[in-house]
């Protein structure tokens, strides 16, 4: 039995190499293997999944993982698998029936089972679900389910109805990014007596600072004169994949040296792949990427994060900032502003949520393949979902129509606050770190180095020490066929 | 402008015939009796099939670019290569001497090299002795056939130098250029393979020109495997051959052993099976593989014997065929004698076998 404390780390050890626990790991286990339903916040980048995967290991029967974003789960499986943890398994509308029917047919013999909310609910996987025993439900990225969070999702709030159907098992909700506000929510949908272990999410070793220029060009100098003297593994986040790639050919131009690529949804899975391990085997110096790039991404030494664009929250800004630094030394998170950057993110919101006449016509069109291709894909689900639940309600559809309608200029209301706050966040004469994080905690740890451009800190009288190089590819062909197969 | 070059001289097979549209269809292999057709008609067999990644926006800017160089004519649906156009094609070019056979290879080239992709990864890190690693190709049937090779040959190999061995082998058929440029998309230990564009970086040139080297490569890579299964016992596994795929799984494992020159006994002694197990294998393998010969189990004199013992019954029963014969001729090798194509026997006397 893994009860007593040596045992604990014994386990972690085995399973993922790690002599000890990060703050709060313990904590949560030990939690939910006492059976405790438990809600817990932990910073990014600060091992979360550890707190269901190590339980789920431990015990007896499965552990399902609710997880609303399909490239984040088969991310989670490839891990583990890499890790030698094999009995894992996702379910994602993105498999076809022989691949889901393999899955649930063997469903007893995995220890943890990654599944999208919308899968969660179909009759058939429930049913199996139901026939096995279930050791943890684990909700993953929990803000999810709260409209005031900044993902609502709302496939996330039937996962309380999946709760009671699997008989009530040991629930985690984990989120990495929840206000207070958004907690109590959490708590209040699930409707569970919850033990609650929340930890401050501001992270020590990472010091903030916000360029402001005038045009595009003075943006792109200022990356120029900072990566031409600081040599450190470098994100650089965009809004958009066509600068994105520009200013990657533009920077691979000016610095011969250093090896520089892109990343984005737009391109094909295998080169996707190639790219990611590059950067994290250190073949690259300077990744530039959107907002795809990230998701499992757990490359420790990265320095430095820059964004040329401003993210559309606070929380995707905590978020992507948290990939800085993971090993625990310093970092620095530079924001680039140029007056008018919040316009890109106001019109996309635009996109998300849909307007009246969208709404007004969503109950009378037949054809569900041609709405699919007429809406967003977020926007479809917002609006089946929305139908769904007041016609199960029993509301008519002028009723619902007039809910729907009022829902959305909430969520509107919602979204442009967040980007109304990031940009108050920008223009800020007050400590950044305290600014940014004062959302979700009242007190902070006081920082590792620097803590920003407000209190104490120049970027552009900062250079790090230490270089860390991209290793360049061996020679030739005969030599590099003699490396890869340990011939040398 | 090597792309468009490229584009120029397939145009110039099917011009006053046909529209541009034709070729951007053929590279891209399209699957409709037309393309078929004319890929055979026009002498562009090679090509088929062979960019199936193109842009439909890709090809129309190159069109746009021929004609506004005035390379190209365009009168309505018909097109003409213009005097210079011609003379710029009886030059030599970058593809003048290039290999590829998209008619053949088009359907499993993909495969083929997602598989020696992902066989060098795993290699490579059992190499290190690494077992645990982010694998490049992530779909499951290639994980699959990949993870059960690579079984195969720890099972009989001590290490991978017999793999490294092939690799290279295979790669000394290249000019150094395309040895350099496939041993960059390699992944394993101590390097992560480049993408497309950044290798069309890294060489200063198109990352069509790059796509298309990159396929006449792999393509290279399966005539030689195909052609000398002999001299690449475990790559030449690889290759989605047809004949081959219809085998049953463990028929393939026995046949990848008599490649390696084992005898039955032997074959029976290392997979701890039955030895009328290992002998259906054989004879599956003749009745669906043509070039496979029996003359390792019947020799040409016992083949004559056996077939005009055949001609004399009149019949495929066995136990008939094999009362005429001597003693020492077994069931088994009459069946092989059977099993070649030209001797097919009906489903109803097969029953015999249990006799």
């Amino acid at each position: 039995m893994y009860k007593t404390k040596d045992t604990l780390e014994e386990a972690l050890n085995i399973y993922f190499g790690f002599s000890t626990f990060r703050q709060g790991q313990k904590e949560i286990i030990s939690s939910i293997m006492k059976g405790n339903h438990t809600l817990a916040t932990l910073p990014t980048g600060s091992g979360k999944s550890i707190c269901y995967q190590l339980p789920a290991l431990l015990g007896e029967g499965v552990t399902v993982v609710i997880s609303p974003l399909i490239s984040l789960m088969v991310d989670q499986v490839k891990i583990l698998k890499s890790k030698g943890i094999k009995r894992v398994a996702a379910l994602n509308s993105l498999m076809n029936h022989q691949q889901k029917q393999q899955v649930l047919t063997h469903l007893q013999q995995y220890k943890i089972v990654f599944c999208s909310p919308e899968m969660m609910q179909q009759e058939f996987v429930l049913n199996k679900l139901k026939g096995c025993h279930i050791n943890y439900l684990v909700v993953d990225e929990a803000h999810c389910i709260s409209q005031w969070g900044h993902e609502f999702r709302p496939d996330y709030l039937k996962i309380k109805q999946v709760h009671n159907q699997l008989g009530e098992p040991t629930l985690l909700a984990l989120s990495a990014t929840a206000t207070p506000e958004v907690q109590a929510d959490i708590v209040k949908h699930l409707n569970l007596d919850m033990h609650k272990i929340i930890y401050p999410m501001d992270r020590e070793n990472i010091t903030f600072a916000v360029k402001h220029l005038d045009i595009h060009e003075d943006k792109v100098e200022a990356l120029e004169n900072l990566l031409s003297n600081n040599h450190v593994p470098t994100m650089i986040y965009f809004s958009s994949r066509k600068v994105c790639e520009e200013v990657s050919r533009l920077l691979q131009g000016k610095f011969p040296d250093k090896s520089v690529s892109y990343y984005h949804g737009g391109m094909e899975q295998e080169d996707r792949l190639l790219i990611q391990q590059q950067f994290m085997y250190d073949q690259l110096d300077i990744i530039c990427c959107t907002s795809a790039f990230g998701m499992g991404v757990d490359k420790p030494n990265i320095r430095l994060v820059i964004h040329f664009h401003i993210p559309p929250t606070i929380e995707s800004y905590i978020q992507e900032v948290g990939r800085a630094g993971r090993d625990g030394y310093h970092c620095v998170a530079l924001l680039l502003y140029q007056k008018g950057d919040e316009s890109l993110p106001f019109q996309l919101i635009g996109n998300e949520l849909p307007e009246d006449e969208e709404i007004e016509q969503f109950p009378f069109q037949e054809d569900s393949s041609y709405l699919k291709e007429l809406l967003s894909e977020t926007k479809h689900r917002f609006l089946t979902f929305q139908f769904d639940q007041w016609h199960q309600l029993g509301f008519t559809t002028d009723d619902a129509i007039s809910k729907i309608k009022s829902l959305r200029d909430e969520r509107l209301a919602v979204k442009r606050n967040s980007i109304i706050t990031m940009v108050n966040w920008i223009k800020t004469d007050s400590c950044r770190r305290k600014m940014l994080y004062q959302g979700f905690q009242d007190s902070f740890s006081s920082p590792l180095s620097f803590c920003c451009d407000q209190c104490d800190f120049d970027i552009d009288q900062w250079n790090w020490k230490e270089e860390k190089r991209s290793k360049g590819i061996e020679l030739n062909w005969e030599e590099r066929l003699r490396i890869l197969f340990n011939r040398r | 402008m090597n792309f468009d070059l490229f584009i120029l001289y397939l145009l110039s097979h099917v011009e006053n015939e046909r529209t541009p549209n034709s070729i951007f269809y053929m590279l891209r292999g399209k699957k409709s009796s037309q393309a078929i057709q004319d890929a055979y008609l026009f002498k562009l067999s090679p090509y088929f099939g062979i960019y199936p990644s193109l842009h439909k926006a890709t090809y129309e800017n190159v069109i746009r670019e021929l004609e506004n160089k005035k390379l190209i004519v365009i009168d309505s649906s018909q097109f003409n290569l213009t005097k210079s156009g011609r003379e710029l094609l009886n030059q030599k070019h970058w593809f003048s001497s290039l290999f590829w056979n998209g008619q053949e290879y088009h359907q499993m080239d993909q495969s083929f090299h997602q598989k020696l992709l992902l066989l060098c990864q795993t290699a490579s890190h059992l190499s290190y002795r690494q077992s645990n690693f982010i694998p490049i190709i992530e779909g499951f049937i290639i994980q699959q056939e990949v993870r059960k090779h690579i079984q195969q040959i720890r099972n009989s190999e001590e290490d991978f130098k017999p793999i490294l061995k092939e690799v290279y082998q295979l790669f000394s058929q290249l000019t150094t250029e395309e040895a350099e440029l496939y041993s960059l998309t390699l992944t394993g230990v101590g390097q992560v393979g480049l993408s497309s564009e950044q290798l069309a970086e890294r060489f200063d040139q198109s990352v069509h020109v790059i796509r298309l080297k990159v396929k006449s490569i792999i393509h290279q890579f399966l005539q030689e495997l195909i052609n000398h299964p002999n001299s690449y016992p475990w790559l030449s596994q690889l290759v989605d051959d047809n004949e081959n795929d219809k085998l049953m799984k463990s028929t393939k494992v026995t046949l990848n052993y008599i490649k390696k020159g084992m005898n039955i006994e032997q074959i029976v002694h290392s997979r701890g099976l039955k030895r009328s197990t290992i002998e259906d294998h054989v004879i599956e393998i003749a009745t669906k593989d043509r070039t496979f010969s029996i003359r390792d189990y019947v020799s040409l004199e016992l083949e004559e014997m056996i077939n005009q013992a055949i001609d004399q019954v009149k019949s495929k029963r066995l136990k008939k065929i094999k009362s005429q014969l001597p003693e020492s001729v077994s069931y088994f090798q009459i069946r092989l004698v059977l099993a070649k194509p030209n001797n097919i026997i009906e489903d109803k006397e097969i029953e015999d076998l249990n006799v």
